[in-house]
C-alpha cells in the first residue's frame, strides 16, 4: 500500500470515528478540534476525493434532509480496503513510535 | 419538522459557490458550508459569518478557474496554432477563402447594419411601446388598407376607449413655401396636428411649453434646425412664420430635432385647427372624408387585440345612420409601421447578399474536404496518441470559427471603406458608429459562429471520421469524386449564373425604358415650381413674357407634367350604360400643354385653336380613353369628370404616351383646359440647350411677380429619371453582386483545380511517359469540374426564367427574356471556368514528367 498524506490519514480516521454522521461538515469540525488549526472545505474535499480514488471510502447520498432546504448529506463509510489502510496506519505509527520515551526530556539533557 | 435552513447565506456567494462545486463534481458542497455558516450565524455575529461565507468562495475561485479554464484553453491555445500553421503552408488556398468569405461577409455585413438601422426605427419616443396607428381596412378587403382616416374618430376613440391614453391627428405636407425672416425656402415637414403629439411622441422643447404651443391656432412649433436656419441663434419666439405666402403664424415654440432614424420627422408643426380653418372642405366633426394620421397612445398594459375587439361595436355605435359601417378599424404598434415598408427591400438585398456569402462558404467546404488527405497523419497521430473524436471536431470547428472570425475583421475593414460608396448605391445612411449597439453585435457575433459551423462542420465530419489505420496504410483520402463537391459546385454554378442572368435582363429592361418613346418630347425642357397665387393669376403675362424670349419655344402651366399624372377620377357621357364605372386620369393644362411636349393630334383641334368662348369646356382626350367608351368619332362628344363637376367638349384627340410610368399601362385621360384651376408646374420648351444666362433670365421673370417665392427648377429628363430610381439602384447592386459571385466562384474552381492537378503530378507523369498528349491529360483533369458546371447551367436556366419573369411582372411595358440571356450568363460562367480549370491543366500537362517522376 502506498503512504496516505496525512490530511488523508487524519480524515480517514475521521470518518471512522463518526460512522453515521460521517460528512464533510462534522469531519471539519473533529478536525480543527483535535489538530487546533483551520481547516477549509476544500482541504477536505480534496482529501475525501482521493481517497474515494484510491478506493478506501465509498459515499453515498443521505435521504433529503429539512434542514439543508430539502438537499442531501454525502455521507463516507470504509471500503474493506479502507480499514486495511487504517490497519497499515495504525501498524506503521505504532512501529514509529515503539521505544521512543519521554522524547521531550531526553531532548532536553 | 419540516424546516428549511434558519440563515440563508449571501446569494451571490451562494451560486458562485454551487458553480464552482458542479465544477469539481463537489455535489453537497456549497450545501455543506451552509450548513456551517449557518452554526456559525447562530453561534457569533450574522456580519462575521458573511465574511467568513464570501472569503471560503473566493478562496476557491483561483483553483477552480485554473481547472476549468486554464487547462482547456491549453488545448484551444493548441488548436490556434496547428490553425495558424496550416493557413501558413497554404497560403494559396487560404487566400482564396479569405477573400471569398470576406467580401461575402462584408456584403451580408452592410445588409446587417441596414437591417439594424430600420428596426430601430421609432425606438426613442418614451412612449414607443404604447403608441399604435390606426388603420382603416374595407369591409371584404382587408389587405387593402389606409393609414388615413376621418376627423370624428380621434375624439370619439379617446372618449369612448378608457384603455387610451391620448390620440393624435395629423396631417403631413412637403414642398410648401415658408418665409420667415425675409428668407423664402420650400420646406419639407410641415406637419398639421393636435397638441396632443407632445404627449404621444417624445419632443423636447426648447422653447416654449407643449400645454400651450397650440392655444392660438395660429401658433407654430419650429425644430430647432428649421429656427436656426431661418432666426439664427436668436430665440424665435414671438417671430412671424408666412405660410404659403399667405398665412402668418406665431413662433409659439421649438423642439430638439427627432433623431434620423424617427419615421416622423416634423419641422412645423402647425394646430390642425388652423388646417380646418384654412380648407373649406375639411370639417372637423365629419365621419366622411379620410384624409388624417392618428396616433394613439394606450394605457400601460393594454393590449392591441383588447381595443381592435371593441373597435367593432364602436364604429356601429357612430355610423348610426348606415348600419354597416364602412370600415373596419386596425391597429398597428409604432415600431412595426417603417419596418414594413422596408421589409421587401431588406430581403432581396439579404438574400442576395446572403448567396454570395453561401458561395464563399461552399468554397471553403470543397477546399477542406479537397484537401482532407493533406491532414490525415495529423488526426491519425491525434487519434492514436488517444484524442477522442469530439475533441478533433472542435478543433477542426475551432479552425474554422477562427477562419470566420479573420475573414469578419477583414469583412468589417471593407465594409468601413466602402461604406460611402454603398451609402450612395443604396440611398441610406449607414455608419459604421452603428457597431456598437448591442444587438447588432450579437448579430455579428451569431454570424461568425454560424458562418463558422457551416463551413467547418462537414468538413471537420470527413476528416475526423478515418480509422487511424487507414490513414497510415498510405490510403489515397479525400477522393476527387465527392458527390458532395460535385453538389457543392452546380449550387455554385447555379447561384452564379441566375445572378448573371437577372443582371442582364434588369439592365435589358432598364435600357427598354431609357430608349422607349414615352409619346413625348423630354429634352431641352424646364420644370418649374409655381404654386404661389401672385404666379397663378399671371400665368399669361408670364406666358407671354417668356415667350418673347427668342431660347423659349413654348411655355405651359399644368398640374402635372407629361410624364405624370396626380388625379384620377370617374367619368359621366350621355348614353353610359347603368352602371358602367370608367376611371380616368386629369391633367389640368393650358393651351401649350401639347406644344411643349410635342403631343401628336390624332383628331380633332389642339387647344391653341380653341375659341374664347369654348375655353371654358374643352377636353383633350386620349386614343386610350376613346377606345374605352367605343367612339368612332370622338370630336365633339361631351363628358363630364367629378373634380370640380366638370362638363365639356372633347375638342381633339392626343397620340397615346406615357403619362404614368412605364410600370403601368396607359389609362385613360382627359386633359381640362380650365383656366382657374391651380396649376403647380411650369413647363418651358427650349430650343438650346440650357444656359445658366438662359436660366436666370426665366427667374428674373418669374420673380417679377413673386419676389419672396424660391425659384425651384428642374430638367424634365432628370425628373423621368428619377422615377426609376429603385429600379436602377437594384441594377447595380446586382451587377455588383454578380460580379462578387462569378469572382469567388472562379477562385473556388481555380482552388479545385490546382488541387486535383497538384494530387494527380506522378500520375500525369506516368501517362505522358506512356505517349498521353497533353489534349488528353488536359480532358482528364478538367472533365469532372466542367461536368459540373454544364449541369448547374441547365438547371439554372428555368431558374431564371421563372426569377426573370416574376420581376418582370411589375413593369406594364417589359422586355422578353430572350435566349441570348441564357446564352449570355452561360457563357460568361463557362469562360471563367474554363479560363481558370484548363490553365492549370495545360502547365500540368506541358510539366516534363521527368520533373515529377524524379522524387519517387
Amino acid at each position: 500500500m502506498k503512504l496516505l498524506t496525512r490530511a488523508e490519514e487524519l480524515v480517514l480516521l475521521a470518518v471512522w470515528r463518526l460512522k453515521e454522521e460521517a460528512y464533510c461538515v462534522p469531519i471539519r469540525e473533529m478536525l480543527m478540534e483535535a489538530t487546533e488549526l483551520n481547516w477549509s472545505f476544500g482541504s477536505i474535499y480534496d482529501a475525501l476525493d482521493r481517497l474515494e480514488k484510491k478506493g478506501y471510502l465509498r459515499s453515498s447520498l443521505s435521504d433529503p434532509i429539512a434542514s439543508r432546504g430539502g438537499r442531501s448529506k454525502r455521507i463516507y463509510a470504509h471500503t474493506a480496503d479502507g480499514i486495511k489502510a487504517m490497519n497499515v496506519i495504525r501498524k506503521v505509527q505504532r512501529r514509529m513510535w515503539d521505544g521512543i520515551g519521554d522524547f521531550t526530556v531526553e531532548k532536553l539533557s | 419538522m419540516n424546516m428549511g435552513p434558519h440563515h440563508r447565506p449571501p446569494r451571490l456567494a451562494e451560486w458562485l459557490l454551487r458553480r464552482l462545486g458542479h465544477i469539481k463534481g463537489w455535489d453537497t458542497l456549497a450545501d455543506d458550508i451552509g450548513e456551517a455558516y449557518n452554526s456559525m450565524v447562530e453561534k457569533s455575529k450574522k456580519s462575521s459569518a458573511i465574511l467568513w461565507y464570501w472569503g471560503h468562495v473566493l478562496k476557491t475561485v483561483p483553483g477552480a478557474l485554473r481547472n476549468t479554464y486554464y487547462w482547456r484553453s491549453n488545448m484551444i491555445r493548441n488548436h490556434l496554432k496547428i490553425a495558424f500553421r496550416h493557413m501558413n503552408k497554404h497560403r494559396g488556398i487560404t487566400a482564396i477563402n479569405l477573400v471569398g468569405m470576406g467580401v461575402g461577409l462584408a456584403a451580408v455585413l452592410f445588409i446587417l447594419f441596414f437591417l439594424r438601422l430600420e428596426l430601430s426605427f421609432d425606438h426613442h419616443h418614451v412612449n414607443a411601446d404604447r403608441i399604435v396607428r390606426a388603420m382603416k381596412s374595407y369591409v371584404g378587403d382587408d389587405d387593402n388598407r389606409t393609414a388615413l382616416v376621418p376627423p370624428a374618430l380621434s375624439p370619439a376613440l379617446v372618449a369612448d376607449f378608457p384603455e387610451i391614453e391620448a390620440g393624435v391627428r395629423l396631417i403631413k405636407q412637403n414642398d410648401v413655401h415658408i418665409m420667415a425672416n425675409s428668407k423664402n425656402f420650400f420646406e419639407r415637414g410641415i406637419v398639421f396636428c393636435d397638441s396632443s403629439l407632445f404627449k404621444v411622441f417624445s419632443f423636447d422643447f426648447i422653447h416654449g411649453h407643449a400645454e400651450s404651443v397650440f392655444s392660438d391656432p395660429n401658433g407654430i412649433v419650429l425644430s430647432e434646425s428649421m429656427a436656426y436656419k431661418y432666426f439664427g441663434k436668436e430665440n424665435p419666439l414671438g417671430e412671424t412664420v408666412t405660410y404659403k405666402g399667405q398665412t402668418a403664424l406665431i413662433v409659439t415654440g421649438v423642439v430638439k430635432d427627432q433623431p434620423g432614424t424617427s419615421s416622423l420627422i416634423p419641422h412645423f408643426m402647425i394646430s390642425l385647427d388652423m388646417f380646418m380653418e384654412m380648407k373649406d372642405w375639411a370639417n372637423p366633426d365629419s365621419w366622411g372624408a379620410s384624409f388624417l394620421n392618428n396616433y394613439f397612445l394606450l394605457r400601460p398594459g393594454v393590449s392591441l387585440e383588447s381595443v381592435e375587439a371593441k373597435s367593432e361595436s364602436f364604429l356601429q355605435r357612430h355610423y348610426e345612420s348606415n348600419k354597416d359601417h364602412p370600415f373596419n378599424l386596425k391597429f398597428i404598434p409604432l415600431k412595426q409601421i417603417h419596418f414594413q415598408t422596408r421589409r421587401s427591400t431588406i430581403t432581396l438585398f439579404g438574400g442576395i447578399a446572403s448567396l454570395v456569402l453561401i458561395v464563399a462558404i461552399m468554397n471553403y467546404i470543397n477546399l477542406a474536404t479537397a484537401r482532407a488527405s493533406t491532414r490525415s497523419k495529423e488526426i491519425g497521430l491525434r487519434k492514436v496518441i488517444g484524442a477522442q473524436r469530439k475533441a478533433l471536431l472542435g478543433q477542426f470547428i475551432t479552425e474554422s470559427v477562427l477562419f470566420s472570425l479573420i475573414a469578419f475583421m477583414a469583412g468589417l475593414a471593407l465594409v468601413a471603406s466602402l461604406m460611402p460608396g454603398f451609402n450612395s448605391l443604396l440611398g441610406t445612411h449607414l455608419s459604421l458608429s452603428l457597431i456598437f449597439d448591442p444587438v447588432l453585435l450579437s448579430w455579428l457575433g451569431g454570424l461568425i459562429i454560424v458562418v463558422g459551423l457551416c463551413a467547418g462542420l462537414y468538413p471537420a465530419l470527413i476528416i475526423t471520421s478515418t480509422k487511424p489505420a487507414d490513414i497510415f496504410r498510405k490510403q489515397v483520402m479525400g477522393h476527387s469524386k465527392s458527390i458532395l463537391r460535385s453538389t457543392l459546385v452546380v449550387f455554385q454554378v447555379i447561384i452564379t449564373v441566375v445572378l448573371i442572368a437577372l443582371t442582364l435582363v434588369i439592365a435589358k429592361q432598364m435600357r427598354f425604358i431609357n430608349q422607349r418613346d414615352m409619346g413625348f418630347e423630354q429634352k431641352n425642357i424646364l420644370a418649374i415650381d409655381v404654386r404661389d397665387d401672385r404666379l397663378q393669376k399671371n400665368k399669361m403675362i408670364i406666358r407671354q413674357l417668356l415667350k418673347a424670349h427668342p431660347a423659349i419655344q413654348h411655355a405651359s402651366f399644368a398640374s402635372s407634367l407629361a410624364n405624370s399624372s396626380d388625379y384620377m377620377t370617374n367619368i359621366d357621357w350621355p348614353g353610359k350604360e347603368e352602371g358602367r364605372e370608367q376611371d380616368v386620369w386629369l391633367n389640368f393644362v393650358d393651351e401649350e400643354f401639347a406644344d411643349v411636349f410635342n403631343l401628336e393630334l390624332t383628331a380633332g383641334r389642339d387647344f391653341k385653336s380653341v375659341t374664347s368662348n369654348e375655353k371654358d369646356a374643352a377636353f383633350l382626350v386620349n386614343e386610350t380613353l376613346v377606345r374605352a367608351l367605343g367612339w368612332d368619332d370622338p370630336v365633339g362628344k361631351s363628358l363630364e369628370h367629378f373634380i370640380g363637376g366638370r362638363k365639356g367638349t372633347v375638342v381633339g384627340v392626343v397620340k397615346d404616351f406615357h403619362m404614368l410610368s412605364l410600370q403601368e399601362s396607359i389609362a385613360p385621360m382627359i386633359m381640362d383646359l380650365w383656366p382657374d384651376w391651380d396649376k403647380s408646374s411650369l413647363a418651358v420648351a427650349l430650343n438650346q440647350n440650357p444656359t445658366p444666362e438662359l436660366i436666370g433670365e426665366i427667374e428674373s421673370i418669374i420673380k417679377r411677380f413673386a419676389p419672396d417665392y424660391p425659384f425651384v427648377m428642374d430638367y424634365f429628363e432628370d425628373r423621368i429619371k428619377s422615377s426609376y430610381t429603385s429600379e436602377i439602384r437594384m441594377q447595380k447592386l446586382f451587377g455588383l453582386f454578380s460580379i462578387l459571385a462569378v469572382c469567388i466562384a472562379g477562385m473556388g474552381l481555380f482552388g479545385l483545380t490546382a488541387f486535383t492537378v497538384q494530387r494527380q503530378t506522378r500520375e500525369i507523369g506516368i501517362r505522358k511517359t506512356l505517349g498521353a498528349s497533353i489534349m488528353v491529360i488536359v480532358y482528364q483533369l478538367s472533365r469532372q469540374l466542367g461536368r459540373n458546371v454544364l449541369i448547374g447551367n441547365l438547371i439554372a436556366w428555368p431558374l431564371i426564367w421563372w426569377l426573370a419573369g416574376k420581376w418582370l411582372m411589375r413593369f406594364a411595358y417589359r422586355v422578353d427574356v430572350d435566349w441570348y440571356i441564357f446564352a449570355g450568363s452561360t457563357v460568361i460562367v463557362l469562360l471563367v471556368s474554363v479560363l481558370t480549370i484548363s490553365a492549370q491543366a495545360f502547365k500540368a500537362a506541358r510539366a516534363n514528367p521527368a520533373d515529377s517522376l524524379r522524387y519517387e
